[in-house]
């Protein structure tokens, strides 16, 4: 009988109790790496072995939280005798993977932590952060917070004038994860033809310094920053006729960029993606053409998708799901501004009262969300904004705010 | 095939010395064992002593069967071959009614035996009973020792307090109804 003098017999345990003996690291690691995020984060307080292991493999942890990716959408509800309106939002998951759709898009991301809740807005995000304004009148104040770790800081008061609910917010990981600037842009008292004065917030330094941007030759002026888009911690917006104004507000310094051709600006809508800077063309609320600036330094642009008549080749290009969306929508739908997710490469449409992720590579598209609440549940509807569509992409991260 | 007029038997012995007799492509199912059987250690008694009898019983189960699917894919006509969708669903019967301890039981077996496709079963099982779980039913589903103090085990509650919430705001509203 020599097989029982083998090493590998011998690794075995008997044991009476095989529950928790002989159950290796191997095995949990294995059932770990299968859990929803959710679970494994809860199971770090089962005992000091679990937290170790889960906490120890940085990568599932990060791969766990990544499948949680999604926005935060915003539900205004009216009530019926119309005297307080309750701010609202919810958060919708997307599915990273095109080929198998996700069935839950529901996830537990709350701000009931926030001092200010729920009297407040997003007002807009970034990574894993969200800048927020409290709405109360009296306590205007800006907050950024990481939702996933609760973790939030309040911005001391901001200069006077600044439009608050312009702000935006920049993040730039190449730097450090925890560092996040305010950028907001002064009153219209201080518009000058060739120069744009700008208030920015950096964590580090924990104050709010002024900055005076020289745009000229152009005769730009940044009082509006509302539609900009942030990518690698500088600023992009649309500048009259027909560029892109490059805001770099680590560096300190401004450029403008080519559009591709001059009919973009007027119909053009920026975002970003992955870090790259997206122009999405949709003259008459159809969505025909996506730019990507592969090279802002050289005005290099792609023309990464390009789409027919919407409602028949842009979201039947994959072939599929487009009976999901009712066809009476299908013009209305841009009436609201598609927005591009900031992580994965899919942009979020709306209907008066669904919310879908176009995932741009396969032409699928998903429900993620409804606009509309139960009616017979809070006695009224829930409308989403009606002309800003205010959807706020997010990547859970632990890191921020740490 | 040509060989299959002489079927080689293979014995194992369970922890608690149950002997059982298997065919050696049932056995070759588990790499472990196909690793020993290819040294030529075969007409000994095979110790698996980690295992019990009514595990190895059901390990065995699942050997055969792939044996069975296998076997007859090699063959012109092909019953017994699955699509994914039947798999899942044989999968799932497969594991139907077993308990979270035989289920650990079955799982160190399949792991020790390396029997991927059986870990895979077990580990998916695994994960579909404990999801959603709170620390305390793990603790005592796996007779896992609390070794935090309140404390500790307070701050790491917070520092993940997402994660310990119960439905979202709107969900209970509209389960209410």
């Amino acid at each position: 009988m020599e097989l029982e003098d083998q090493p590998s017999m011998g690794t075995c345990e008997t044991s009476g109790d095989v529950k928790t003996k002989g159950f290796g690291e191997d095995l949990l690691m294995e059932i770990f790496r299968r859990l929803p995020a959710k679970s494994l984060f809860r199971f770090k307080c089962v005992s000091k072995d679990w937290l170790r292991l889960i906490s120890a493999d940085a990568t599932l942890q990060r791969r766990k939280l990544s499948s949680m990716t999604g926005v935060f959408y915003h539900l205004n509800a009216l009530d019926c005798v119309g005297h307080s309106q309750l701010k609202f939002y919810k958060y919708a998951r997307v599915s990273e993977d095109d080929d198998h759709f996700s069935t839950d898009h529901g996830t537990d991301i709350s701000l009931a932590f926030l001092p200010c809740y729920p009297n407040f807005r997003i007002i807009d995000s970034c990574g894993g952060l969200l800048l927020c304004l409290s709405g109360k009148t009296k306590q205007v104040g800006l907050y950024v917070c990481n939702p996933l770790t609760r973790r939030w800081t309040a911005l001391p008061k901001p200069p006077n004038k600044c439009s608050l609910q312009n702000a935006k917010l920049v993040l730039d990981c190449s730097e450090s994860p925890n560092l996040f600037r305010v950028v907001m842009a002064a009153g219209y008292k201080h518009l000058r033809r060739s120069s744009a004065k700008l208030h920015i917030y950096s964590s580090d330094a924990g104050k709010w310094v002024e900055w005076e941007v020289v745009t000229a030759p152009l005769q730009y002026s940044l009082n509006n920053i509302q539609d900009a888009v942030v990518s690698e911690g500088a600023l992009y917006a649309m500048a009259f006729p027909s560029y892109l104004a490059r805001i770099d507000i680590k560096e300190r310094s401004f450029a403008v960029i080519d559009l591709p051709e001059e009919k973009y600006h007027d119909a053009g809508i920026l975002g970003t993606s992955g870090n790259r800077v997206y122009l999405m063309w949709l003259p008459r609320h159809s969505l025909r053409q996506i730019w990507v600036l592969k090279d802002w330094r050289a005005n290099e642009w792609i023309l990464k998708y390009e789409m027919g008549e919407f409602g028949t080749t842009a979201l039947d290009r994959g072939g599929s799901p487009l009976c999901r969306l009712p066809s009476y929508d299908y013009r209305f739908q841009f009436q609201y501004h598609p927005v591009l997710h900031s992580e994965l490469e899919l942009l979020i449409l709306r209907t008066h009262c669904k919310l879908f992720a176009y995932h741009l590579y396969s032409g699928k598209v998903e429900e993620i969300g409804s606009i509309r609440c139960d009616p017979d549940v809070s006695g009224h509807y829930f409308r989403g904004s009606s002309n800003r569509f205010s959807v706020f992409p997010y990547s859970p991260c632990l890191d921020p705010l740490e | 095939m040509s060989e299959s007029t002489e079927k080689k038997m293979v014995r194992l012995r369970s922890s608690d010395g149950e002997v059982f007799e298997v065919e050696e492509s049932v056995a070759k199912v588990a790499k472990t064992l196909q690793d020993m059987l290819e040294e030529d250690c075969a007409d000994a008694v095979i110790p698996i002593t980690c295992v019990r009898a009514p595990i190895l019983t059901k390990v065995i189960d699942y050997c055969k069967d792939q044996v069975m699917i296998s076997s007859s894919s090699s063959t012109t006509n092909n019953p017994n071959e699955r699509t994914e969708q039947e798999r899942k669903a044989w999968g799932q019967k497969f594991m139907e009614g077993v308990d979270s301890s035989t289920l650990c039981e079955l799982l160190v077996a399949s792991n020790f035996l390396n029997i991927e496709g059986l870990l895979n079963l077990g580990v998916d099982k695994m994960v579909s009973m404990i999801q959603g779980k709170y620390p305390q039913e793990i603790r005592d589903m796996f007779n896992v020792v609390n070794d935090f103090t309140p404390e500790e085990e307070e701050e790491i509650r917070n520092q993940n307090a997402w994660a310990f919430e119960r439905d979202p705001y709107y969900k209970k509203r509209s389960s209410s109804k």
